[in-house]
């Protein structure tokens, strides 16, 4: 007797019977607190704003929670390579608890992400949730964006609530480019743009693009005057029959429209995608496949192209992920070039390219890191989940703690450490989130303090983000 | 109908369905949140929404889905589906070596054949609904689906072999 094969595959359903979506009621209120009406015309995008609580989390850890090796001391790898971690010069500074006034934001604060451009610019991009449940994820949050921005190192900062949320920060002298969800207000209700500065961060704008942004992957690469960055296919009625591939997207960074490509690397429908910006008309990107089967747990293949005449053209190149792992993500760019290898078992690699890219070496061992933020081929700085920041000075051979800010209790309730914003191999900016108080155990009122070197990390100079104790 | 009424009709009689596919593809909690976001978009879209909408709103959530995975941290988003391995299964499998086959052929499968036939196995759509779903017309589909069944069907008898061969050595 013959089987139809299409139910054999029903014996084997995972979800048999049936499940229940959550409660009308919820969902009605989560429609309610973004407050957005049903469209009138079609559209050719269109992303969930109720997204923006996950969305805001996900993308403040967006390029971060790349599993790395750093925090086990004096772990061997077969490299050879030892790490070793000074003795934390942070004791003398001041805890962000400490230093982080009563009162402040009402809610919690999500870091959507941080930026360092130029000179004594920094910039933190934030979200209000209010209340935040699980760390800004669950049912019934309302969040607002925010921008804090300083131009005198940290010495005072201006907050204003920003009509997008901004993450994934690409700089470049003047030139900053972000990805980010746009807010309610501006028509459409919420979806994934690019947006660009080009002075310093003072002032943003949405940018034209061939395909949206993923919305805070943290794809934005700038290198030898322009950027890079990965667009997605889109959602809804009015892209049916939209390839669902991602697109690679090419700019001056001086420029306000990011362009596909001439031509595009084979790219799979299910395929997680990292651009880095090389040189002048050159970048990388790396390709894992996978399916989504639930139970294939595993990456397919790992592929990586490479162009160097603006994307006319690509080639294959090494991949920097051996086939044993999992989720490689590409960092730096014209400086150096640096890659995270996730593994599905907790070997976790930081790796370097050597023989100019013919092959890939491990250069720390396992561990974790929640933020990787190179800035030449030898000098990167590294966040843990602990908070401690730690920089190499030697490719990645040593690592040294310049930095321990513990887990304040905001920390705690968002589930998440401080945020690293790096300019350059000498400064760097730490953003430590400071709760006080809980309401049905969510938080009550939230503050920043920030904490900034110009020496490498021998010494910080704390500051805090006067925040608007309304709104 | 007041669209607010449509919506909550629309609601009830889908949100179980696209909860379930989004389990089928996620762990428990990221569902809740794939079902959340599908029907904002849906809300938004409510005067497009077509006349039989679940494969709409399937192809809503496998975008939704898609997304996710891309924006997630890669390493939480592996973690998720590692959990999913961990944790029991929602029901008992009838022949875990059975199962395996079938897990196996599946996972031999080009994707574009998988996701196609687990909408028709899993999620019980028909094939214009399927086609919805997939962004494709309904005669392509039809086509695609022929093939895929055979490409299952090969699979399957090959893995049927292999372990046959198993048994007898």
């Amino acid at each position: 007797m013959t089987v139809d094969p299409l139910d054999r595959l029903r014996s084997i359903d995972p979800v048999p019977h049936g499940s229940s979506a959550p409660s009308l009621e919820l969902v009605l209120a989560q429609i309610d607190a973004v407050d957005v009406p049903p469209r009138r015309r079609p559209r050719s995008r269109g992303w969930a704003r109720m997204a923006v609580p996950a969305l805001g989390v996900l993308a403040a850890i967006a390029v971060v929670a790349v599993v790395v090796g750093v925090v086990v001391a004096h772990h061997r790898h077969g490299s050879g390579v030892t790490v070793t971690l000074a003795t934390t010069p942070s004791s003398s500074v001041p805890s962000a608890e400490s230093l982080a006034p009563r009162g402040g934001m009402p809610g919690a604060l999500l870091i959507l992400g941080a930026a360092a451009p130029s000179g004594n610019i920094a910039l933190i991009s934030f979200g209000q949730c209010q209340p935040c449940y699980r760390g800004g994820q669950g049912r019934g949050s309302v969040t607002r964006d925010w921008l804090a921005a300083t131009s005198d190192g940290g010495a005072s900062w201006h907050v204003g609530q920003a009509p997008w949320n901004l993450s994934g920060f690409a700089s470049a002298g003047a030139d900053t480019w972000a990805e980010g969800l746009q807010s309610r207000g501006h028509g459409d209700g919420g979806f994934n743009e690019f947006y660009a500065s080009h002075d310093g961060g003072r002032h943003w704008s949405a940018v034209s693009s061939a395909a949206p942004s993923e919305g805070g992957v943290g794809d934005v690469s700038i290198a030898g005057g322009e950027v890079w960055s990965l667009g997605a296919g889109c959602i809804g009625s009015g892209c049916t029959g939209a390839p669902p591939t991602d697109t690679i997207l090419h700019a001056s960074a001086s420029g306000s429209h990011l362009a596909a490509t001439a031509a595009q690397p084979p790219l799979g429908d299910d395929t997680n995608v990292s651009v880095v910006a090389t040189a002048r008309n050159s970048a990388l990107v790396l390709a894992d496949d996978y399916g989504t089967n639930p139970r294939v747990a595993t990456i397919v293949r790992s592929r990586m192209f490479a162009t160097s005449d603006g994307g006319r053209s690509w080639r294959s190149v090494a991949t920097p992920c051996p086939g044993k792992q999992n989720f490689g993500r590409l960092y730096g760019g014209s400086s150096g070039l640096w890659a995270t290898c996730s593994g599905l078992h907790g070997t976790n690699e930081l790796r370097r390219p050597v023989g100019g890219g013919r092959t890939w070496v491990t250069v720390v061992p396992a561990g974790n890191i929640t933020q990787f933020q190179p800035v030449s081929s030898t000098v990167a700085w590294v966040l843990t989940p602990r908070g401690r920041v730690l920089r190499t000075a030697d490719g990645g051979r040593t690592w040294n703690q310049v930095w321990y800010g513990g887990r304040p209790e905001g920390v705690a309730l968002a589930g998440r450490t401080p945020v690293l914003a790096v300019q350059s191999a000498s400064t760097a900016t730490v953003v430590a989130v400071v709760t006080h108080g809980r309401v049905d155990g969510h938080a009550q009122f939230t503050n920043f303090v920030v904490y900034r070197t110009i020496d490498g990390g021998r010494t910080w100079r704390p500051s805090v983000v006067r925040l608007p104790t309304a709104g | 109908m007041e669209p607010r009424a449509q919506f909550e009709e629309l609601y009830r009689a889908y949100a179980d369905r696209v909860h379930a596919y989004a389990l089928r593809r996620s762990t428990p909690s990221v569902a809740d949140d794939v079902v959340a976001e599908v029907f904002l978009v849906a809300w938004r879209r409510l005067e497009q929404m077509p006349a039989e909408p679940l494969g709409w709103l399937l192809g809503v959530a496998r975008r939704v889905l898609a997304n996710r995975r891309r924006t997630e941290s890669r390493a939480a988003a592996l973690r998720d589906r590692l959990a999913r391995h961990a944790a029991p299964a929602p029901s008992a499998p009838a022949d875990s070596d059975l199962e395996d086959r079938v897990q196996r052929a599946l996972a031999g499968l080009a994707e574009r054949d998988r996701e196609l036939l687990l909408l028709i196995a899993w999620e019980g759509l028909r094939v214009n609904e399927a086609a919805q779903a997939l962004g494709v017309r309904s005669g392509t589909l039809a086509v695609r689906l022929h093939r895929a069944r055979q490409r299952l069907a090969e699979a399957l008898a090959a893995e049927d072999v292999e372990t046959e061969l198993e048994v007898q050595r």
